[in-house]
């Protein structure tokens, strides 16, 4: 992570890699989108399922994917705080 | 049919033998050390097959000249071409050498053994082989006894040679009662009859004595002795040489249909040319004197003569036989096929992809993939699961209770055929591209050389939790069968969800769903071992079981584990420099520990009534 802030506070004074910047912000967003339907996905099938192993399985799938979220979501907040301020 | 038959008329052949005579016990004793011998030779050079000899070999054969000068200097070294020609088989058996190279070796060692003749007739000396049997033995065991497969190997080899040279030995002394009546000062017959019958009397002479060195030892002496005419001497050293192929053939019984055709190559080049030299008998005895006359051989030095006529034949042998190698190749190939068990090779990997790093990342990419299917059948088959079950919809839990089938398989064996020589290559091919490439794809090919050592310590771990998962997997304590079972299902729920991560075309995505699939493995490791702990609480199990379930049970983590880094290793290998969002994005170990460690198992289905 600190290696990229570097790199970001150097693209701040050059103007390089602004748009690189915005690819990398599209792929997140892409990610992201997937992850949350997929999350929604597994919390209708929580909600819809019976057994209780059925239901501890699908709980353990959708913490793998809400920390995954997190995760990507801090991704993105760094990313946007190293933009140059206009 | 023949088979019902054969067998037992061979028994009862040798019975009678056995019973008769005590030279056909030697005989019979010496034929089974021989083929023993040829056995435990190809057990050894298959260890080192892909590895250095396999390399040496490969690059002091790769021409024609060169195939025929290794001929030619081993058998004057060995000052034994029947010997150069059974090591020869057993190199083409191992898959070490093509054929077309074993032949140039062999024809080579037909111009080395003349070097016999010369020293015979010129010094008197003679190199003793069989002396060298008993240490080969002794130190081919004691390295057997060690623990390296390298040194395991070359201990094999040794035996190998070692029970070669015994049996030859036997076999000589069981001939030691006919050869007395071979007695050549009783046939001396002129004219072509006298060829011909010394030439068959030159066969037996060698068959009998198992060496056409002896042959012609006896051959030199007795013509210094003026008991044989030069003719006659002279069909005698074509004799010696059809007769020399016997132990080729021979070895060859032991051997695959690769050394079955080597074996026929040698005996077609000796009896072209004996052929050859039966029909230019006279030319050729004129070139001998005038190459005798050219050297300054004495006119009645026939025993030098016989020396020179000797290599002669043989280099118009060489001469007349080498433009019809890849002939003789191809028609050996047609005529003689067998089962013939490939060892499968690198697809993808050429020197011309090295030349750009993208190519050669790309190449090394594909051929670890290939080298991860093979690896997957291994290890599918070593936990007795079929392929199709791997990769089918059936609930691998079903598998728990009930006696697992066995599948047949060497696992050694597989790993020499399937992995060892694309694994070797790999590896190669990985060090040469990456100093050739530029910094940013050191961590790809990085990942890549990880990818195929996790994917070998996979296999070798499929190997240690083979042992007692075979046996207990289908053994009638329920407990062990179940726990066993269930490294059989953890092992087979990873390959499957490995393989359905082969068909995500997005590497994020492929990296995020690993995570998913390392909670679950962590998940089922955590519970395999609460009940293992629970069962010895319970005095279900013994302490003997108790402690195979434990080491079982690490192997299988292992096993598992390297199997979650070869996926792992594959999609980080086939990311784009400086695209680190997966990474970023994934779990931390701590994240997948507490994780699996919230749930112990319940997420298990069939797995709840311990947990209620």
């Amino acid at each position: 992570m600190k290696v990229r802030k570097l790199l970001d506070k150097l693209n701040k004074y050059t103007g390089f890699g602004e748009n690189a910047d915005q690819k990398q912000v599209r792929k997140l967003r892409t990610v992201l989108r997937a992850l949350k339907e997929k999350q929604d996905e597994l919390q209708l099938k929580l909600e819809a399922a019976e057994g209780t192993h059925e239901r501890r399985k699908l709980e353990q799938q959708l913490e793998v994917i809400r920390r995954q979220r997190q995760k990507g979501q801090e991704v993105y907040r760094s990313i946007k705080d190293a933009r140059p301020k206009h | 049919m023949l088979g019902r038959i054969a067998l037992p008329s061979i028994f009862l052949i040798l019975s009678y033998g056995f019973w008769a005579s005590s030279s056909f016990k030697d005989l019979a004793a010496g034929v089974a050390l021989f083929l023993f011998g040829m056995l435990c030779m190809e057990q050894g050079f298959k260890v080192f097959s892909g590895g250095t000899i396999q390399r040496v070999l490969s690059s002091s054969t790769d021409k024609l000249w060169k195939s025929l000068s290794f001929g030619v200097v081993s058998t004057t070294l060995m000052q034994s071409s029947s010997l150069v020609s059974v090591i020869t088989i057993s190199f083409l058996s191992a898959e070490m050498i093509g054929l077309a190279q074993g032949i140039g070796i062999i024809f080579g060692a037909n111009l080395g053994t003349t070097t016999g003749a010369w020293i015979v007739a010129g010094f008197g000396l003679k190199v003793k082989i069989s002396a060298y049997a008993m240490p080969l033995l002794a130190f081919g065991v004691l390295f057997l006894m060690q623990s390296s497969a390298r040194l395991k190997g070359l201990g094999w080899i040794l035996v190998g040679i070692g029970f070669l040279f015994l049996g030859i030995y036997f076999m000589k002394n069981g001939f030691s009662e006919y050869a007395r009546y071979i007695d050549l000062t009783q046939y001396a017959i002129p004219g072509i009859k006298g060829l011909l019958v010394f030439t068959l009397i030159g066969i037996v002479a060698t068959v009998v004595m198992q060496s056409s060195h002896a042959t012609l030892t006896l051959t030199i002496t007795a013509l210094a002795a003026g008991q044989v005419t030069y003719e006659n001497a002279l069909a005698l050293a074509i004799g010696a040489n059809l007769g020399t192929t016997i132990t080729a053939i021979l070895g060859s019984i032991s051997a695959n249909v690769s050394g079955k055709r080597l074996a026929a190559a040698h005996l077609i080049f000796n009896m072209v040319t004996g052929a050859v030299a039966l029909v230019m008998i006279k030319p050729l005895l004129h070139c001998v004197e005038f190459i005798s006359g050219e050297v300054g051989i004495a006119a009645d030095d026939y025993t030098l003569k016989l020396a020179v006529f000797h290599t002669l034949f043989n280099v118009i042998g060489v001469v007349l036989m080498v433009p019809f190698i890849n002939t003789m190749v191809s028609w050996l190939e047609s005529r003689l096929k067998g089962v013939t068990v490939e060892y499968d090779q690198p697809r993808y990997l050429s020197e011309a992809s090295l030349e750009l790093p993208e190519v050669a990342q790309q190449a090394v990419h594909k051929e670890t993939l290939h080298l991860f299917d093979n690896a997957f059948s291994l290890i599918a088959h070593g936990v007795d699961l079929r392929r199709s079950l791997v990769r089918g919809d059936q609930d691998l839990q079903e598998l728990l209770e009930a006696p697992a089938k066995p599948i047949k398989i060497d696992l050694d064996d597989q790993y020499t055929r399937m992995v060892k020589d694309i694994y070797s290559a790999n590896i190669e091919f990985i060090s040469r591209a990456q100093a050739a490439a530029p910094s940013e794809f050191a961590e790809s090919f990085s990942a890549l050389r990880r990818a195929n050592m996790d994917i070998v310590a996979a296999i070798k771990a499929t190997k240690h939790l083979r042992k007692n998962l075979h046996v207990y997997s289908r053994g009638i304590d329920k407990n062990m069968r179940r726990e066993y079972n269930r490294f059989r299902v953890r092992v087979g729920s990873v390959l499957r969800e490995i393989g359905a991560l082969r068909e995500q075309d997005d590497r994020i995505v492929a990296l995020l769903s690993l995570d998913r699939i390392k909670v679950e493995a962590l998940d089922a490791d955590n519970h395999a071992s609460h009940t293992v702990d629970k069962l010895i609480r319970q005095g279900a199990i013994s302490s003997q079981m108790a402690t195979s379930l434990i080491n079982d049970g690490a192997y299988t983590r292992e096993l598992v584990g390297r199997l979650l880094d070869v996926a792992q290793a594959l999609i980080q290998a086939g990311t784009p420099p400086g695209e680190a969002l997966g990474d970023e994005m994934s779990l931390e170990i701590e994240d997948i520990a507490n994780i699996a460690r919230s749930l112990d198992g319940a997420a298990l289905p069939g797995e709840m009534e311990d947990y209620q």
